[in-house]
């Protein structure tokens, strides 16, 4: 979809030359000047160069439009009225999201291989998200749903799979926090990124380990090089669920120095939520607040880049009262009731239970250019992440926290990349990671996971073809990984053990321009997951789904094998692709109910084997889109995922179920002072889950299908000195629904969320 | 410059790897020896028959009954058992069903004790820790003599009465100079009298209740009867022990008075 975004200027460096009109084109992405963008029609202007400028006589300023078209992005319709009346003139060429040829845009790398089935999300699309979980977000990407536990926590969920199956990599840093946990939500600021790309297929031979369902690419904006004036945005946000408000900075800036370009950027988050509602009632406890901030520092010059990079993201979330933990026969009887009883009034306080998390990462990265091309990227990052769960305790010890982990992680990786040959490119690089995980002692709760430390050395290599109309690429890798466990049982016991696994991966993958409009992509990879610590040795209750877990402590790692292929046609009026997919996993490892039920000191639970079996997932992703006249356009998209064990073809759980998700969306145009003006109608369907195990879950049945209405209503304002004010109202749920969601843990003592209606304004600068 | 570039960023990245991680796993702390280690790790309760006049407990056996002086149950949390009733200990009690002297009781003392047996007792009741106790006991799988099972929704207080005993201080007996009956308004259940009313064999389920903020209703200030929590504080508070044991009620003997 074309986006148009008119900025007016008055920058002294761009004086007005009497003799022409000039247009200044930006990559939408990048917001870096765009090289070779020409006007259908006008040959005889000349193309842009390296500063993105179109220089246009007046006598060719004629007709109602002007038409700008570059290579591997979407062309773009100008007015004639706005080139005379703005000037200069900015506008941004958004790149084609099917684009399948390596495009090597200047300050921006490209992350995933084009041989691999991606989707991402844009800018402009993550900015509407503010104040929303990072799982919530992701959710707009076919393929993609959310595991929640409540309202607040939520994971995301790729082909059925999330966790530490589900590799986040957080601006080229491997996320590292408690992921094991169903209700430890990753510890990002979806507004912080600039782009999220999803990436289908397994990416284990660039990533490693943990990538069986995919990997999630979040990355800042890059760097402005070349930008001399500090630009930037600044949003706020009101939501009527949960009375929430948000604000949001970003401020960004280039200068010379050392004969090269600097450029900075920083970036800051708040948000403030209150308790939320269902449709027909309050979920007391359930307030949030978020407060995130990040920096990045950079320098480079015709050969050599550097880079600094720090973020910190901390955050606290209530847990509804009702939602505690009870044994067997107090969870059967908080199920048959079905919704909190005791109703308070609303407040913002978020009092016991709750989680507080806080999660730095720090980077540094260096970039060489070599006089044949070749790059060689080093990078070094280091984690902290400080998570604590807080419950009701007698003598007012509520502040000291049930569960208090702390991990400490140290990750380096190399790559060298080099295309030579017009055609061929090659990749090798190498990690190291270590992990120190630890339970902070004075809980006075022992510990569900021991102590542990985790090393991992990676090596990988890729060759690769792109040829005109098709390419090609092989990858193989090698892993290392040791984990030394420690931990102390209910009996206070020791227990654990030093276990070693070394795994070879590999992948092939191609794509093929079948047409001009219709292209092909296939991969094919394996991919492995070590065992983690609780499933080894869990021998206690959980705290978040009320069950005993029992580890296994010979538990083998998960191997994985899986084939993406994925159809893409994109036309001036339709845009539509198909991916389909299918996973084998061996020792694929789940918690299993025994029949056994083990009395605690608070009651009788049942009690949950961690095993291992092979499992076969499958499933189709879908979109649509058509331009049903300049001005109306709809969009359709859904996906359908199968999983089960081989053995005995038993459902695994909480695979999302059929989701379907259409929109229209109709563009107004100008009125006034406002331009862009857009509304927009969805619906979403989520059937009823049938492929359930009731054995393996606390009921036996499972909610039944719903569908949600929304809406959405945005106009951009274009103030005097050429800043922009965008206006967004959103609605979610706009009819109120109650409902619940077979992937939400919290369904047994809640319904979902009710509507939920947010303003947000921008103030682009 | 690109060599020098290259062997910085190798140095810089090894050393920051043996600096930041800490490569050897820290030893674990036993957190049941931690101060705040809510769960107790064992449970006695005793079971005494007597009576109760005026409020004033004497232990006295029925002569015309042959019984124990006392019975005690201790659970404690226990390899493959999990938590259960100790070997040695009794693991129910056997009682006769009431007479009508109305002033014959069971009476059901609970302690609580830590990793070193330490009476911990005092930590459900003092500094206003009373307010958010109470001890439940409802009656499951009731059974006539014959082992018939009953209907799942008898109501426990048609098989037994409970009356909560706890005082004022909490350990001391009534009869003592300054030692108050709270049990009617302040129920907490470490002391209390059970009179058992029919012929069964039944299961008494102990649960010790710790509310979130009260355990008197908002509404009228009122408390939960000894077998009837509300749903509000099934749904909302939390259980912290539970018990479940059996108990064994006897036809009194024909040549009681």
């Amino acid at each position: 979809m074309v986006v148009l975004s008119l900025l007016s200027t008055t920058l002294p460096a761009f004086a007005q030359n009497s003799n022409s009109f000039r247009i200044i084109v930006f990559d939408a992405e990048s917001q870096l000047p765009v090289i070779g963008v020409s006007l259908s029609r006008h040959k005889d202007i000349a193309p842009t160069k390296g500063d993105g400028i179109l220089q246009i006589s007046p006598s060719l300023l004629k007709g109602d439009s002007l038409h700008l078209h570059a290579i591997g992005y979407l062309p773009l319709t100008v007015a004639v009225q706005e080139v005379r009346h703005h000037q200069p003139l900015r506008v941004q060429l958004r790149p084609m999201s099917n684009q399948l040829n390596e495009a090597v845009v200047s300050g921006q790398r490209v992350l995933h291989t084009q041989n691999a089935v991606s989707n991402s999300i844009t800018t402009a699309d993550i900015a509407k998200n503010l104040g929303n979980t990072f799982a919530g977000m992701l959710e707009q990407v076919s393929g993609v749903s959310m595991i929640q536990t409540g309202s607040t926590i939520a994971k995301p969920v790729v082909h059925g799979m999330y966790g530490n199956r589900l590799l986040i990599m957080n601006n080229g840093v491997r996320q590292q926090g408690q992921q094991w946990g169903v209700d430890h939500a990753p510890e990002l600021d979806a507004s912080a990124a600039g782009r999220v790309t999803v990436v289908k297929g397994a990416e284990a031979v660039r990533y490693g380990s943990e990538a069986l369902g995919g990997v999630v690419l979040m990355d800042a904006q890059p760097l402005p090089y070349g930008q001399r004036k500090i630009m930037g945005k600044l949003s706020g946000l009101y939501g009527t669920n949960g009375r929430k408000y948000a604000v949001t900075q970003h401020l960004s800036q280039s200068f010379p120095l050392f004969g090269g370009d600097a450029a900075w950027r920083a970036q800051g988050t708040y948000v403030n939520g209150g308790d939320r509602s269902t449709g027909s009632y309050l979920l007391n406890n359930t307030g949030m607040r978020e407060v995130t901030a990040s920096a990045a520092l950079g320098w480079r010059n015709s050969r050599l880049e550097l880079q600094g990079f720090y973020s910190f993201y901390s955050t606290q979330v209530g847990v509804l009262y009702s939602a505690q933990m009870g044994d067997e026969e107090l969870l059967r009887e908080r199920i048959k009731i079905g919704q909190p009883v005791n109703f308070y009034p609303w407040t913002r306080s978020i009092d016991y239970p709750h989680q507080k998390v806080v999660h730095h990462v720090g980077k540094l990265e260096g970039r060489y250019t070599f006089a044949n091309k070749s790059r060689l990227s080093v990078k070094t990052a280091w984690q902290h992440d400080d998570r604590r769960e807080y419950n009701q305790r007698r003598n007012y010890r509520s502040m000291v926290p049930t569960l208090d982990l702390r991990l400490n992680n140290f990750q380096t990786d190399a790559q060298w990349k080099h295309t030579y040959a017009d055609n061929w490119s090659s990749e090798i690089g190498a990690f190291y990671g270590a992990i120190d995980n630890y339970n902070e002692p004075g809980t006075g709760v022992v510990p569900i996971i021991p102590n542990y430390t985790q090393q991992n050395l990676g090596a990988y290599a890729i060759q690769k073809y792109t040829g005109h109309d098709w390419g090609a690429e092989l990858g193989a890798r090698a892993d290392h990984q040791t984990i030394d466990a420690r931990g102390k049982n209910i009996f206070g016991e020791n227990y654990g053990n030093l276990t070693r696994y070394t795994n070879f991966t590999y992948s092939a993958g191609a794509h093929y321009h079948v047409l001009p409009q219709l292209d092909v992509l296939t991969n094919f990879g394996t991919a492995w997951r070590a065992p983690h610590v609780h499933e080894l040795y869990s021998y206690g209750v959980e705290q978040s789904s009320g069950l005993f877990a029992r580890g296994d402590s010979t538990l083998r790692p998960e191997v994985s094998a899986k084939w993406v292929t994925s159809l893409r046609y994109a036309s001036k009026r339709i845009t539509a692709s198909v991916d389909a997919y299918l996973q084998w996993i061996d020792h694929y490892i789940y918690d299993e109910p025994t029949k056994e039920v083990i009395t605690m000191v608070s009651g009788a639970y049942p009690v949950f084997q961690y095993r291992s079996d092979n499992a076969f997932f499958r499933g189709i992703d879908a979109d649509f889109s058509a331009r049903i006249t300049p001005k109306l356009h709809y969009t359709v998209g859904g996906s359908m995922v199968w999983a089960n064990e081989t053995k005995t073809n038993r459902p695994l759980p909480y695979i999302p179920s059929f989701r379907a998700t259409q929109s229209l969306a109709y563009h107004f145009g100008h009125l006034g002072h406002l331009h862009d003006i857009h509304a927009k109608v969805t619906h979403r369907f989520v059937a009823k889950q049938t492929r359930f195990d009731a054995k393996a879950d606390l009921i036996d049945h499972t909610p039944p299908a719903y569908q949600l209405w929304g809406a959405e209503l945005s106009a951009n304002f274009v103030m005097r000195n050429g800043h922009h004010l965008h206006i967004l109202l959103t609605a979610d749920n706009l009819f109120n629904l109650t409902y619940r969601e077979y992937t939400n843990r919290f369904r047994y003592y809640a319904h979902d969320l009710g509507r939920d209606v947010r303003l947000m304004l921008t103030w682009d600068f | 410059m690109n060599k020098t570039f290259s062997l910085l960023s190798l140095t810089f990245a090894l050393l920051m790897g043996f600096v930041s991680c800490n490569s050897t796993v820290r030893e674990p702390v036993d957190e049941r020896k931690s101060k705040d280690h809510g769960d107790p790790i064992s449970v006695v309760l005793t079971l005494t028959p007597g009576t109760l006049v005026n409020q004033v407990f004497t232990p006295q056996l029925n002569p015309t009954m042959p019984q124990r002086s006392r019975q005690t149950i201790e659970y404690s949390l226990q390899k493959e058992i999990g938590w259960a009733p100790k070997a040695g200990s009794n693991a129910g009690f056997e009682v006769y069903q009431a007479s009508e002297d109305p002033t014959q009781v069971y009476r059901l003392d609970i302690h609580y004790y830590d990793l070193e047996h330490k009476d911990i007792t005092y930590q459900f009741v003092e500094n206003g820790q009373d307010k958010i106790h109470q001890h439940f006991f409802t009656a499951e799988n009731v059974k006539t003599a014959d082992g018939t099972l009953e209907h799942k929704e008898v109501r426990s207080n048609a098989v037994f009465d409970y009356v909560y005993g706890d005082t004022d201080p909490w350990s001391q007996e009534m009869g003592n100079n300054g030692v108050r009956w709270i049990g009617k308004d302040n129920p907490i259940g470490f002391k209390g009298y059970f009179r058992f009313k029919q012929v069964r064999n039944f299961e008494i389920n102990t649960r010790l209740m710790h509310a979130r903020i009260s355990k008197y209703s908002r509404r009228d200030h009122t408390v939960s009867p000894f077998y009837a929590p509300t749903p509000g504080q099934r749904s909302e508070d939390a259980w912290d022990v539970t018990m479940r044991f059996p108990v064994s009620v006897s036809a009194a003997s024909t040549t009681q008075k």
